[in-house]
Order: structure tokens, then C-alpha cells, then sequence
């Protein structure tokens, strides 16, 4: 599997397939896509992200008004990973715990997972793409760290590019005859940045977000911010090999988007080498 | 693998300053040049991360400070700017991607062959030259020209993530002002981002172990400095010692001061010096000399002390000014080609793009006294000048040092256009010019310049009241 196409049908789609390719992708510019309701808390909390009167308190507050969302985020700080000698029992410990920025990250993907469907047919592959966005976003942080790329959009660019293919997901568990899995795979990856382009304006994600979703795989041709897009893109390739076990600091090299990130390959050694510790935590994130 | 083995008569490691102008002095010379740059850019940390990102962003800043302060007297809005960072730096990126497309044009016009990778030396003709895909070509030379210029210095008790604490090369990359931010450091760096980031209405602690801010200027200066900086909300902190700086891990950074006091911020910029770019460049296959200090020392024409390899730039060290580096490279390019490069002048000045912008050359008036006992000073206040009014400066301020024999000695400015008034005074220094030169000729009005007329009356007149009590005594 190719480092910059992470999720590619393992077979060409049949007529059918292409057929309801060319449909779906027909919906989506008429805007006939039903687009989930992003909950209030949800785009609470992507406003607080980026906002310079973000604060610990705030950010409790916030996640104690959704109980599911409160519920997930203590399960997962709670984790033997996290919790230590020590149970963690208020969300203000929590944060207190995992800082602020990883709680956001957490209560994040739960919201917008929560905004989807719970009973799809594909639920598998939604899971892997959003297991796939949290390690995107975990390795552009590093990336941008080494770039001096701001590691705050990095992140959020990287957890978010894929969003759509899960909306391309709940859309195709709703089809009859339901397709199978591999043409479902196929379906994700090749209308995933359509449908998450729609997302953008609905869900007001930050316009850098919007373009990662759009332009991820195609960074060269990013109408602006190129650097953050080739950024969560180098993210996406490494996290991909990571999930394959094929990490290869070669082949990582020669990504076209690490090289416009103007990274040698001393640097990518330096980037690999924090493997072990963003497994440890995207193990935490996923529970 | 080797991929070319090309020979040239100059290579310059680095495109900072230095580099590009012995690059294209030597090119105009009639030598084969290359110039090996490991940035996807040309201009080194000049362009991309120092002088032209803050002095571009400074002058964003007092643009949008200016239009919120109309707006408040409008509408008594508060005065925070109110847009993103991303928003002012996101113009900053067009003037760097200008500056480094013109400057590109301009080595490739002198026929200068620009290489993209990391060099070493693999003796003191030959470079290895390792390149992002992981390939190396061999190149070789007759001269060298060492410009790899300089890196903050990231000390051991700040941890340093580039997200919660910066380095002046990461904070710029900030997505959104904080509330609140510390800066560490008094030097120029460390005031030119605390007083833009104070007049876009963000809490900066600005914290240095001198008594003041900017300690070798000149006193009126940096008081001048600290007030304007005050009245904006900042808080200078002198002879203080922060002995540990860490995110909390949750939402704050700390910073740790040696009695013991903790202080916490949105952010925190760490500005404790920069220090030279030699790792990785296998030096010690060269022969070159690095002293204790990592720098290289040179002789007066940049030479090393191995014959036919020259630095220039940051890495040999003070002054560390991006125009002194010009020069230097010039003068590197003159040495090798064995061309008299003229005398390099003792009077370098010195811009700084902080609010209120300062600018400097020449004695301050403390070094004159020492060196000419009975030195004066002429200021001219900007609330007292016609322009200063109109442009609403009044901050400003030009003061002229001058020996008993009316010989100016020392020029300082303070406000708008301070680093260009400074060249009016920098011209009469260098011509040796008295300070009557100022009173007796004739200057438009209403200018900046006319400053110049006023500080020397000043200064006149401070002199004659001294020679008075010298007669009466």
C-alpha cells in the first residue's frame, strides 16, 4: 500500500461501484448529502481550541454539559496509561492530568463521532479512519514541531482531514443494496475530501481545516497554506506506515510533501524516534 | 551517492547577508560561484525568521494599533487588536516570499549556482553535499566562504516545545495572540517581539537578569523604551533569574525565578542569545579553528586562519547585524579576489525595530564622557517638531553626543523612522562634520530631520552654559 494513498480499494470498483461513485459524488455538489448536526458542545469546544481565552475551567465546563462526551473522557483518562496510582474522578483532575490540549483532542473526536450515526454498517472503517485522524494528527504535531509550523492547527488539521470519509460511510450504510466492504473502502477514500469540503462551511470549521480536508494528498495544489497542508500530509503517511508496522525512514523521505517541508533525512530520524511515545498515546485516545 | 562533482572558484555555505553578497561580489569578479543553502529559501534566518519577519510585523502592528486607536476614540472600543495573528503574519509571508523570489533573481542573474542541501567538509577543498532526498554530490573548491550563520540558543532550564514556549524562530507560528505571554531575554530580539506583542494588547512580562532593557544603548534609550513599553501594559522584570520554564502540561507555562516565585502565562518566548551554526558541517576536516565560544575567528578580511577559507556572517560573531554582514561579505569577496575592500568603518549602527523603533551610532553619552571628559548632549524632543506632531509621535526623540570641540561623537534616535534619521548623523560622524554643521545649513520643513537642528542648538547650548561655569569657576 502506498504511503500517500492510506485507504485504497484493494481491487479496481466494478461498474456498479463507479455508478455509485458518480452518484454520490453528483449529491454532494447539489448539496443533497445529509450533513450531521454538529452538537453545540462540539463546535464549542473547536472554537475553544483556537481561542486566546481558553482556559482549564472553561474547557470542564463545556464537556460536563454533554454526559456521554463527560463519560467518555473520564473512561479514557482512566485508562492505565493515565490514571496512576490515582483515580481520576473530576474532569478539572483530568485535565489537570492530560492537559488541556490532549482533553480537547479526546472530547473532540467523541463529539463528532457522537454526531454521526452510532449504528452503521460500516463502523469498522469509520473507526479506522478516525483511529487514522487521531495518528495524523499526533504525527503533524511533530512534524510541525520540527518546521516550526504551528502545532496547534497541525494537530487539528491532522485529526480532521479524513471527516468526511465517514460521512461517505453513514451515507453508504444507508444504500440498498448495501456495498460490499472493500467497495465501501474504495468509496471513503475517493469522495472522502468532497464530502468533508461540504462539512467545512457547515460545521464552520477553521478555514485551514477546510483546506486540509480538501487538499490532503494533493498539497501542491492548495489554493494557500500549503506548508500546514503538506505538513498533516507527511502526518497521514507516517501514521499510515505506522498502522501497517512498515515504518521506513526512506521511503518517508521521498514523499513529496516532506521534501517541500525541506526535512533531511537526520530529521525524519529524529521525528521516528518519537514513535513508541505517539503509540502510547494514540493507544490512550482510541479506547 | 554522488550525483555531480562540479568545481568551482567560490562556494558559500549559507545565503544569509553575508553569503549573498560575497556570492555576487565575487560572481561580478569573473569567478565560478555557487552558493549551498540546506533552507528551501534564500536568506537564512535574516529572512525567514529574524529581520524581515519582526520589522514586517512590527510595522503591521503600529498600523493596526493605530487604526484600533481611531476606532476606540469613535467608538471607546477597547484597544486589544482584535484580528488573528495568522491574519498579520499571513501577510508577512507575501513580503518573505518576495523578498526571497527578488534575491533569487538576482544571484541566478549574476550566474551564481544555487545548491539545496547541508554541506560538510570532506577536506579543506571539498564539500559533501547532502540533499533532502538523501542523496550527496561532491563538490570542490578553491575558496571557501563559511556563512552558516546562527540558531537560538535553547538553554537547558527552558523546555522549549514551539508550541507553548517559543523560540524566536517558532513564534511566529503562533495561530492566535495570547492573553498573556513572558519573554525571556533584554536583548534586541527579545524587545522587538515583547513591545510589538504589548502594543497588540497582549500582557507580556518582559524578563532579563540587566538592570535594563537593551543595556548597550544608550540610557536615554532604553528609558525611553521601558516608559512606552510600561504604558502599554508591559512589565519589565531586571536582574531577574528564571531558573525553570516548563508548560504545565495543562494549560499554562510556568516560569520559575530563583527566589523562588512562579510566574504563569498563555506562552512564553524564550530570546537568551543565539549561538553559531557549525554542527554538522565536519569542521574539523577543514582545519578551521572554532574557538571556545563556537565561533570562528577571522583577521580583518574574514580569512581564517586557514588560508583559503573565509567566514563571515553571524558565525564569527558580534556584530550580529544583518548589515554589518553585508559588508562583511563584500569585503571576504574583495580579500579573495585580491581587491582593496577600503577601510571597514568602527561606526556601525544599530536599528531596532521595537516600539517605539530605536536606532544608534557612535558613543553613548556615558562612552564619551568617559573618552572625552566634558562631552555634551543635544536632545530634540518630537512633541517639540512640527512632523513629530503631525505624525503623531511624540514619544520620539533625537539626541546628538558631541566632544567639548564640537566634534559629534554620537547620534540616537527614538520614534518613527529612527533607524533612517539616524543615517543623516551617521554621514557627518563618518566626515568627521562639527556639530555647527547641523545649526548652520538649512533643513526642510516640516521633516524628522529637522530634529537634527534643534538637538545640535541643544547641544550648543549646553555647551556654551559649561564653558560659562568653567569661565565663572
Amino acid at each position: 500500500m502506498s504511503l500517500s494513498s492510506p485507504v485504497v480499494a484493494t481491487q479496481s470498483p466494478g461498474p456498479d461501484v463507479s455508478a455509485l461513485e458518480s452518484r454520490l459524488r453528483t449529491d454532494i455538489a447539489a448539496q443533497r448529502l445529509k450533513l450531521p448536526v454538529l452538537p453545540n458542545v462540539a463546535l464549542e469546544v473547536l472554537s475553544s481550541t483556537l481561542d486566546d481565552a481558553a482556559d482549564a475551567q472553561r474547557l470542564a465546563n463545556l464537556i460536563q454539559k454533554d454526559q456521554s462526551l463527560a463519560t467518555h473522557v473520564m473512561r479514557v483518562v482512566n485508562s492505565p496509561l493515565f490514571r496512576g496510582s490515582m483515580e481520576i474522578v473530576a474532569l478539572q483532575q483530568a485535565i489537570a492530568r492530560l492537559g488541556m490540549v490532549r482533553i480537547r483532542e479526546i472530547a473532540l473526536t467523541a463529539s463528532l463521532k457522537n454526531a454521526l450515526p452510532a449504528k452503521c454498517s460500516f463502523q469498522l472503517l469509520m473507526d479506522e479512519a478516525w483511529q487514522l485522524g487521531f495518528a495524523t494528527g499526533l504525527w503533524a504535531k511533530e512534524f510541525a514541531r520540527t518546521t516550526r509550523k504551528n502545532v496547534e492547527i497541525s494537530s487539528l488539521g491532522g485529526l480532521l482531514y479524513n471527516v468526511g470519509s465517514s460521512l461517505i460511510a453513514v451515507e453508504l450504510s444507508k444504500r440498498e443494496p448495501s456495498p460490499s466492504l472493500g467497495d465501501a473502502k474504495y468509496l471513503m477514500a475517493s469522495l472522502g475530501s468532497e464530502s468533508g469540503a461540504a462539512l467545512v462551511d457547515n460545521w464552520k470549521l477553521p478555514a485551514v481545516v477546510g483546506t486540509c480536508i480538501q487538499y490532503v494528498g494533493d498539497f501542491g495544489n492548495a489554493p494557500g497554506n500549503k506548508d500546514e497542508v503538506a505538513t498533516v500530509e507527511a502526518g497521514r503517511a507516517v501514521a499510515v506506515a505506522m498502522r501497517q508496522d512498515t515504518i521506513d525512514a526512506d521511503q518517508i523521505v521521498e514523499l513529496d510533501a516532506v521534501q517541500h517541508l525541506n526535512l533531511y533525512p537526520e530529521d525524519i530520524e529524529e521525528l521516528l524516534a518519537k514513535s513508541e511515545q505517539i503509540s502510547n498515546a494514540l493507544e490512550s485516545m482510541i479506547l | 551517492m554522488s550525483v555531480n562533482n562540479d568545481v568551482y572558484d567560490v562556494i558559500v555555505v549559507g545565503s544569509g547577508p553575508a553569503g549573498q553578497k560575497a556570492a555576487i561580489q565575487a560572481a561580478k569578479g569573473g569567478k565560478r560561484v555557487a552558493i549551498c543553502e540546506q533552507a528551501r529559501e534564500i536568506g537564512g534566518a535574516c529572512v525567514h525568521q529574524g529581520t524581515i519577519p519582526s520589522k514586517a510585523l512590527h510595522e503591521r502592528a503600529i498600523e493596526r494599533y493605530k487604526a484600533g486607536k481611531q476606532f476606540a476614540e469613535l467608538s471607546s472600543a477597547r484597544q486589544r487588536y482584535q484580528g488573528s495573528l495568522s491574519e498579520l503574519i499571513g501577510e508577512v509571508t507575501h513580503i518573505i516570499k518576495a523578498h526571497d523570489s527578488y534575491m533569487t533573481e538576482q544571484l541566478v542573474r549574476n550566474g551564481i549556482h544555487i545548491i539545496h542541501g547541508r554541506a560538510s567538509f570532506d577536506d579543506p577543498h571539498t564539500l559533501k553535499v547532502r540533499h533532502t532526498d538523501g542523496k550527496t554530490s561532491t563538490i570542490r573548491t578553491n575558496f571557501v566562504v563559511l556563512e552558516n550563520g546562527s540558531k537560538p540558543r535553547a538553554p537547558e532550564h527552558v523546555a522549549i516545545d514551539h508550541e507553548n514556549i517559543c523560540g524566536s524562530d517558532s513564534i511566529l507560528s503562533l495561530a492566535y495572540l495570547p492573553q498573556t505571554m513572558i519573554v525571556l531575554g533584554g536583548g534586541v530580539i527579545a524587545c522587538e517581539y515583547a513591545s510589538v506583542f504589548a502594543l497588540l494588547g497582549v500582557q507580556v512580562t518582559l524578563v532579563d537578569r540587566n538592570a535594563r532593557p537593551l543595556g548597550f544603548l544608550d540610557a536615554d534609550l532604553t528609558s525611553r523604551f521601558r516608559d512606552y513599553f510600561e504604558q502599554h501594559g508591559g512589565v519589565f522584570i531586571g536582574e531577574a533569574d528564571v531558573v525553570d520554564e516548563r508548560f504545565d502540561g495543562v494549560s499554562q507555562v510556568e516560569s520559575t525565578f530563583k527566589d523562588g516565585s512562579i510566574l504563569r502565562t498563555d506562552k512564553a518566548m524564550c530570546s537568551l542569545g543565539r549561538i553559531s551554526q557549525v554542527d554538522g558541517l565536519r569542521i574539523e576536516n577543514s582545519g578551521v579553528k572554532v574557538n571556545d565560544r563556537k565561533l570562528i575567528d577571522v583577521d580583518a578580511n574574514g580569512r581564517t586562519n586557514v588560508p583559503h577559507i573565509f567566514a563571515a556572517g553571524d558565525v564569527i560573531g558580534p556584530p550580529s547585524l544583518a548589515s554589518a554582514a553585508m559588508e562583511q561579505g563584500r569585503c571576504v569577496a574583495c580579500a579573495i579576489q585580491g581587491v582593496d575592500s577600503g577601510k571597514f568603518s568602527e561606526y556601525i549602527p544599530t536599528g531596532i525595530y521595537s516600539v517605539p523603533e530605536l536606532a544608534s551610532v557612535g558613543l553613548t553619552e556615558a562612552q564619551a564622557q568617559q573618552r572625552y571628559p566634558g562631552a555634551v548632549v543635544g536632545r530634540s524632543n518630537f512633541k517639540e517638531i512640527a512632523r513629530g506632531q503631525i505624525a503623531q509621535a511624540q514619544e520620539g526623540m533625537l539626541k546628538l553626543v558631541m566632544t567639548p570641540e564640537w566634534d559629534l561623537v554620537g547620534i540616537h534616535a527614538v520614534g518613527p523612522f529612527a533607524s533612517e534619521r539616524v543615517h543623516i548623523g551617521q554621514m557627518g560622524l563618518l566626515s568627521g562634520a562639527k556639530i555647527d554643521t547641523y545649526i548652520e545649513n538649512v533643513f526642510n520643513f516640516p521633516t524628522h530631520a529637522e530634529s537634527y537642528r534643534v538637538a545640535a542648538l541643544d547641544a550648543h547650548g549646553a555647551l556654551s552654559k559649561a564653558t560659562s561655569r568653567l569661565a565663572v569657576a
